[in-house]
């Protein structure tokens, strides 16, 4: 059974998503002076009966029991207790986690505008348990975008990670290119020459895709399609183009957990640590212990 | 039987393979992942890809059914100590609330499920139901219950939104007010002056834009005000007959004697230095953003309570705080930050130069008040819109508006500062006050400098640094200054024994708000140096629990 399927056939929607929240109504500018009159008025019932039902109810769990009822096995055991568990073991091998980091970008601060999604995003609409059957849409509307933009907006001074996050990212442009070959998609990062020295040949053999050596400045929502204008600057120029779609490329980082038990360990790692040949082992210089290397 | 036991840490691709490896090499494997589920599909980044391998998907079915594989999932660990050959390792497993040895992976607990939430599994980008397997393959049913929705636990007063703006929907408007009640004296106040931290962190801003929570507590404290219903006033069954001294009437000091009334405290006095109680509710937040009878209203459903209120008595002066000490059981200082602080430029105590909040305070009280010619606000905080904006009203022609850095650093909540422009204040952003200009005795100007951003500095935002030979005169008659507030703390002597921060607060421990003086405690902003009004209110509730506490402990 699929994620997508699973929409299809039990999740209703909200179908109030998307909606501007209400907007407190005031007094003109023209009515505050000279007097000291309450500026803000207060919603009427009917807008604040409507705009207490856009709350989500941050939906959990109620206790509902209704999958209990259901549940033939009786697998489900709402007071069941947190389970502590002791373990002897001979070695132990740390993998890298899953944990990923965006910078801010101008114009998209608070990642207010739905039409910029993170390559996070992107990897989950083209994954196959994904809830888009595969294809990378816009979450404002659904619809399939005419242009993608990957752009880089982080900064990084440790080579290894950086060349991972960008692969990560192109590689995302290759699939979704071959999917949806109508799209066009640029790709756009500040670091892309020094990324050519250790990738250069890989990438020559990449086509379809726009490459541009250039740094983002702003990715702002223009027009009612509510499209992204990206403003970058080349070592030529400044430009400014408009895409259906952008994805911020993130950062690999080591999530807590795993950065907390290296620590209790008594070792000293960074996401680089797990980069390397694919398949090998790294041994550290405490016997016994490896990182796996990320794939 | 195995050889060997290897420990795997993270049930990513990259984990289930190792475990797969190793499981294969004949060793017993634990697969320890903190999220709920393992496996998933990744998309490699250690190399381009070519056809046909577009995602690394680990066979999760095969770690699943491996007899030497345990897999442990929602798992922290808490300890991992040893060397090699001898590792101990401490988890503790969060609870699925499903047991996995008896599910057989039907699917039917989904399809009844009736609660969709964000889908965090899919990085948001769907709804999933509470109860929900994360990936397909791993059969890691799990249900997704939390103690408190996150704009519950971002609120300093921790009230139940959820709730209370459920009941707002379900048209049950005494209900809900009943709800905030419960923890907040104020609705109709906080419901207009909050800055809202909640909204910041509000699930349905993923989506489009967060709801308006504080205006909706706004509304039903208007529903009822409105509809002159009576407040319910809850009659604590406990009654206690210490007598508790709460100084100062502001938001923290009156919520911490309505939750002394609550407790069943029958004997709780608040003294009130001013004419009138209700603090910066009162006398800083202009009449504008919350009139006075409105806040008149809330501070009625605290004195019906049973709380006394002396206004006109300033502690310290009409009655001495060893007196206050010797007549009660417990003393709450809660007496605000109402003294400005120093602009430490050349000439400030010139006539025609203001403290902000002096200015705030006389105009609240219907005292005299500079109102000719033109001002100049020196400051970019909501303390600075306030003045600008009373300004304006009170009949300057002109209010000119002095910042250091530029609009995006002000610390002032961006709503205020639009009203203030669309009002007519002047906005001069990156100009720094270099002395105040006096002719004939009184202040004529002040000479400002122009400034640029440089580096970022500790608190991140960029540093301004001064251009030079940009020094210029901007005209004005009266300055007032709004760069920040610090406590009057004259109410006690050194003899007293209180420790104090830089800000001139009363130093306290941050959990229980005791000061270093046995049966005193403080909150608000005395305690904590200018904040705004709920996180008071949240101290001063606060406060309230850790008198019961002290007073029952020591009978």
């Amino acid at each position: 059974m699929h994620l997508y399927e699973k929409k299809g056939r039990y999740i209703i929607d909200f179908t109030d998503i998307p909606t501007r929240r209400v907007e407190m109504p005031e007094i003109p500018v023209e009515e505050r002076k000279k007097n000291f009159r309450e500026v803000e008025t207060g919603f009427p019932e009917d807008v604040a009966v409507a705009e207490a039902k856009r709350c989500l109810s941050c939906r959990r769990c109620l206790g509902c029991a209704l999958c209990w009822a259901e549940c033939k096995p009786e697998a489900i055991d709402f007071d069941l207790p947190d389970r502590d568990v002791d373990l002897h073991v001979d070695r132990i091998i740390l993998t890298s986690g899953m944990e990923r980091k965006t910078a801010p970008v101008s114009g998209n601060i608070d990642n207010k505008h739905m039409n910029v999604v993170t390559d996070l995003q992107v990897e989950r609409m083209l994954a196959d348990t994904g809830p888009s059957n595969g294809l990378v849409l816009r979450p404002r509307d659904g619809e399939i975008p005419k242009k993608i933009a990957f752009v880089q907006t982080f900064w990084t001074t440790e080579e290894k990670t950086r060349d991972a996050a960008l692969v990560f990212g192109i590689n995302e442009a290759i699939i979704a290119r071959k999917r949806m070959d109508v799209v066009e998609i640029s790709f756009i990062s500040p670091e892309l020459e020094a990324f050519k020295t250790s990738h250069g040949n890989a990438l020559e053999k990449v086509s379809g895709i726009g490459f541009i050596n250039g740094s983002v400045s702003s990715a702002a929502e223009v027009g009612q399609n509510k499209d992204i204008e990206v403003r970058y600057e080349t070592d030529r120029a400044e430009k400014s183009e408009t895409f259906g779609l952008v994805v911020l490329l993130t950062l690999p980082q080591l999530p807590p957990s795993i950065a907390d038990a290296a620590k209790q360990l008594g070792l000293e790692v960074d996401y680089a640590s797990f980069l390397g040949n694919r398949g090998e082992m790294v041994e550290t210089d405490r016997a016994g212990i490896t990182f796996s290397q990320d794939l | 039987m195995a050889r060997n036991s290897v420990l795997v840490m993270g049930g990513g691709a990259a984990g289930v393979e190792a475990a797969l490896s190793e499981a294969a090499a004949g060793n017993k494997v634990y697969l320890v992942e903190n999220l709920p589920s393992i496996g998933g599909e990744r998309i490699s980044q250690g190399r381009i890809i070519t056809d046909g391998d577009a995602f690394n998907t680990p066979d999760v079915a095969a770690v699943k059914s491996h007899e030497n594989i345990e897999v442990l999932t929602s798992a922290d660990v808490e300890a991992l100590i040893g060397e090699n050959g001898n590792y101990r390792v401490k988890l503790r497993c969060r609870t699925p609330r499903v047991d996995r040895e008896k599910c057989d992976e039907c699917g039917e607990c989904i399809r009844v499920c009736p609660i969709h939430m964000y889908d965090d599994y899919n990085e948001g980008l769907e709804w999933r139901t509470a109860i929900d397997f994360f990936n397909p393959e791993s059969g890691c049913y799990n249900i997704f219950r939390e103690e408190m929705p996150v704009c519950q636990q971002t609120c300093p007063i921790n009230l139940d939104i959820r709730t209370y703006v459920g009941q707002i929907a379900d048209g049950k408007f005494a209900e809900s007010l009943a709800t905030i009640r419960r923890k907040l004296p104020f609705p109709l106040s906080i419901g207009r002056v909050c800055p809202h931290p909640c909204e910041e962190v509000c699930n349905r801003g993923q989506k489009d834009e967060p709801v308006s929570i504080c205006f909706l507590k706004r509304f039903v404290a208007d529903y009822e005000a409105g509809n002159n219903a009576t407040p319910i006033v809850q009659r604590p069954e406990a009654k206690y007959s210490e007598k508790i001294a709460v100084i100062g009437g502001g938001p923290s000091g009156l919520t911490c004697a309505y939750h002394l009334a609550l407790f069943g405290y029958e004997h709780v006095t608040v003294f009130e230095a001013l004419p009138e109680a209700g603090g910066m509710f009162r006398v800083g937040i202009p009449e504008y953003r919350l009139p006075k009878e409105v806040l008149a209203r809330d501070i009625e459903f605290i004195t019906e309570h049973g709380v006394e209120i002396r206004t006109g008595v300033r502690i310290g002066k009409d009655i001495g705080f060893d007196d206050i000490q010797k007549e009660y059981d417990a003393v709450l200082i809660a007496v605000g930050a109402h003294r400005g602080m120093k602009m430490r430029v050349k000439n400030e105590d010139a006539d025609g130069v203001f403290e902000g909040v002096k200015f705030l305070r006389d105009a609240a009280l219907g005292n005299e008040v500079p109102d000719r010619g033109a001002a100049i606000v020196v400051g970019g905080g909501n303390v600075a819109m306030d003045v600008a904006r009373t300004g304006i009203r009170i009949g300057f022609d002109a209010i000119n508006l002095l910042y250091r850095r530029t609009r995006h650093e002000m610390p002032a909540s961006p709503w205020e500062v639009d009203a203030a422009e669309d009002e007519g204040v002047n906005f001069h952003f990156l100009v720094t006050p270099q002395e105040v200009v006096v002719k004939d005795g009184r202040a004529f100007g002040m000479k400002c400098l122009r400034m640029q951003l440089g580096e970022p500095d500790a608190s991140g935002r960029r540093r301004p640094v001064q251009v030079e030979g940009s020094e210029f005169v901007m005209k004005a008659d009266t300055i007032f200054s709004a760069i920040g507030q610090v406590t009057d703390n004259t109410l006690v002597e050194e003899k007293h024994g209180f420790q104090f921060g830089r800000k001139l607060n009363f130093e306290v421990n941050p959990d229980t708000f005791e000061t270093d003086v046995e049966g005193v405690f403080a909150s608000g902003d005395a305690a904590t140096g200018a904040d705004i009004a709920i996180r008071a209110c949240a101290g001063g509730k606060r406060a309230a629990e850790s008198i019961h506490k002290y007073l029952r402990e020591k009978k």
